[in-house]
């Protein structure tokens, strides 16, 4: 491992110079660092990064996280109890064969890693890679393109149901004498009429500074269905900084949750782009500030076809010092009529200090839509805390129990019911008197 | 049970209850009737212990203690309840688990161990029977989407559940149709014993011809100007509140 700054002429020369030139990856890699190069690291000055900046993280020492294990007590809290799926860890941005447990799948179907893949089927893979949003555009994106070394890879062919949901567990082993960078890659791809669940939860083994910069696709074909969640409980020192783009055919779902509930700065930059006619989108988030969190959600939903549907839906919770942004923009082509969007942020502020920038953004070229976008910002109701209080509920533990609602209107449609108790335990655990509830 | 001295609360400075004297013993149903505006809500929701309500003058005991010296939450575990005239609405809160951590709270409050999730279904299922309510409704959020009658009965019902000694129903007849009103009512009357007492607040009479009161009390401009036996509340429909002399002597 080499250590890299700004300062140097190349970051990050050492640690690509030292990936397997051999891949059929190698151009595409090399392309990619040379659009990071080109495009440095985002500034504020850019509208996609106006209120997340990235200075202190880029002025400490950043280099490619070495290969690492854990031990299995490490992921323990972090598996999904009482639910089969098929479990598959990266430590590091790199399979853990040993801690992975995939199990038996249909016919047809693919869950492992790209390394894997790319042996196999170059073409296929490569074909998706980057695909589903414009990754030259920032920087961050090149970044991951330029590291691809491994990821999770998964493929359901036409008409085939997996109904197991995929866990992929993405570990960061953090250092105390290093900031270490990872760039997790998921690729999950479901053909026509297909289905699919996949959640990755994302977490580190310490509380030291590193950057984790994931990218997931998801191409959904005709009629596919597709649930993804994105759990991120990194250290309270990582930079999680997440892209998620999105394709979709005809006629077809793509559920995507993103909640953000530990780290110290987390972004979720999503691009959904509706392909086909009659699909529906739904893409929700719930975010949790704490201390001097900064919580980014960079969102951007195409319509280019008539008649889909599309969601979005984020919950902030912000007490303390912490901060978050909220970026939404819809972008309806001129052929796409009928589309119906809808658009909502809503903030809980739970102290003084904590500070939101909300941003809807329309951009629509079709004439017969409807597009409809809100925010709202507020505190907890106080007719609803007396209504508690006067059923012999005290103030703390009423305080507990709205805040839990309204996260949980994120959380309470979410099908995957082991996963759904599961945050909820996650959040009533984080609330005085919480248990309570349970 | 409920012993009001000289009771005086403002909103935001401006007067509303003008000295109120009210004695409810134990087992006792007594009806406070009042035009609009007269401050009935205002005396449920003081006695409930709103804090927007302030009390400038009076005292409230409650089973012989200072009732206004007690958070909300403490009032309710010390037995009282308040059936809200607005029910309110609290999206994303599952009815059950509210009302399962209240009763606990409540029953830890009077040392009594805590339910467990088989032992409050039980419970809730008796009650809800006698108030004809449908128990998916419990597995909604708080009140959310629920009909005027629904509330109303949900609110019984949790009376039903909290076992409180003392009830304050806060106009639980507005907007019951005269079915609503009648479950309403035989829910109520269910639980009336010799032990527990009620505070029937209400504009109409019709309410007292279902929940028969002990006493019935008229309110105007924040002080009670006659109390009587269930006659009165009958004369007040006859004569209307124009019937009654207005302590300021003003032709109300």
């Amino acid at each position: 491992m080499s250590s890299t700054t700004m300062s140097d002429a190349r970051p990050f020369q050492d640690d690509f110079d030292a990936l397997d030139a051999s891949s059929p990856l190698a151009d595409l890699r090399r392309e990619a660092l040379d659009r990071f190069h080109e495009l440095g690291w985002p500034t504020t000055r850019s509208e996609a990064w106006r209120y997340t900046n990235l200075r202190p993280l880029t002025a400490s020492d950043l280099a490619l996280a070495p290969e690492a294990t854990v031990d299995a007590s490490v992921i323990e809290p972090y598996l999904i109890e009482d639910a089969q799926v098929h479990r598959i860890v990266f430590v590091n941005g790199r399979f853990d064969d040993g801690l992975s447990d995939i199990g038996s799948l249909p016919a047809g179907v693919t869950v492992g890693h790209l390394a894997d893949a790319l042996k196999g089927n170059a073409d296929a893979v490569m074909s998706h890679l980057g695909s589903t949003f414009d990754w030259k555009a920032d920087a961050l994106d090149a970044l991951n393109m330029a590291f691809i070394e491994d990821g999770l890879y998964i493929h359901v062919p036409a008409n085939t149901q997996l109904e197991q949901p995929v866990h992929v567990l993405h570990v960061t082993v953090t250092d105390p004498a290093a900031a270490v960078v990872t760039h997790p890659r998921t690729l999950i791809v479901v053909e026509d009429g297909s289905r699919a669940t996949c959640i990755e939860s994302c977490f580190g083994t310490g509380d030291d500074t590193c950057l984790v910069n994931p990218v997931t696709e998801i191409i959904a074909g005709h009629g596919a269905h597709v649930d993804h969640y994105r759990e991120v409980r990194e250290g309270q020192e990582t930079w999680h900084l997440g892209t998620l783009g999105v394709t979709q055919g005809n006629d077809g779902q793509v559920n995507s949750c993103c909640l953000a509930l530990d780290g110290k700065v987390i972004r979720n930059a999503m691009t959904g782009t509706m392909e086909g006619t009659d699909a529906m989108a739904n893409f929700r988030g719930l975010a949790w500030g704490t201390a001097d969190r900064h919580i980014d959600n960079f969102l951007r939903v195409n319509h280019m076809k008539p008649d889909c549907n599309s969601r979005e839906y984020f919950k902030y919770i912000l007490d303390d010092a912490s901060t978050a942004t909220f970026t939404g923009r819809i972008y309806v082509e001129q052929d796409a009529q009928k589309t119906d969007a809808v658009q909502t942020n809503r903030n809980l502020l739970l102290n003084e200090k904590a500070r939101v920038y909300t941003r809807p953004q329309l951009e629509i070229f079709a004439d017969d839509v409807k597009c409809t976008h809100g925010a709202t910002i507020g505190r907890l109701d106080e007719d609803a805390r007396f209504y508690l209080e006067a059923r012999g509920i005290g103030r703390e533990a009423a305080n507990s129990l709205l805040i839990f609602a309204f996260a949980n209107e994120v959380i309470e449609d979410i099908a995957f019911e082991a996963l759904r108790s599961r945050l909820e335990t996650i959040l009533l655990d984080r609330l005085p008197d919480g248990g309570m509830f349970r | 049970m409920l012993s009001i001295k000289n009771l005086h609360a403002s909103v935001e400075d401006t007067p509303i209850l003008k000295g109120i004297n009210l004695e409810i013993p134990a087992g006792e149903v007594h009806s406070i009737m009042g035009p609009n505006g007269s401050g009935k809500s205002t005396l449920a929701r003081v006695l409930a212990g709103e804090e927007s309500y302030e009390v400038t003058d009076g005292s409230v005991t409650f089973n012989g203690v200072d009732l206004l010296d007690m958070d909300p939450d403490v009032r309710a575990r010390e037995g009282l309840f308040m059936a809200f005239q607005y029910p309110v609405e609290i999206p994303g809160v599952s009815t059950k688990y509210f009302l399962r951590a209240a009763v606990n709270a409540v029953r830890e409050h009077r040392g009594l161990d805590e339910l467990d999730a088989y032992e409050f279904l039980k419970e809730v299922k008796e009650k809800a029977e006698v108030l004809d309510l449908d128990t998916s409704l419990l597995d909604r959020s708080v009140n959310e989407g629920f009909s005027g009658g629904e509330k109303k009965r949900a609110e019984i019902f949790q009376m039903a559940m909290l076992d409180p000694s003392m009830c304050v129903l806060d106009e639980t007849d507005s907007g019951l149709d005269i079915d609503a009103l009648k479950i309403v009512s035989d829910g109520v009357n269910a639980l009336r014993n010799e032990k527990r007492s009620f505070l029937v607040i209400t504009h109409y009479q019709r309410l007292l011809n279902y929940i028969v009161p002990d006493r019935v009390h008229v309110l105007m401009d924040g002080q009670i100007v006659e109390s009587g036996d269930r006659d009165l509340g009958m004369k007040l429909e006859e004569q209307g509140y124009a019937g009654v002399e207005h302590p300021c002597g003003a032709d109300a």
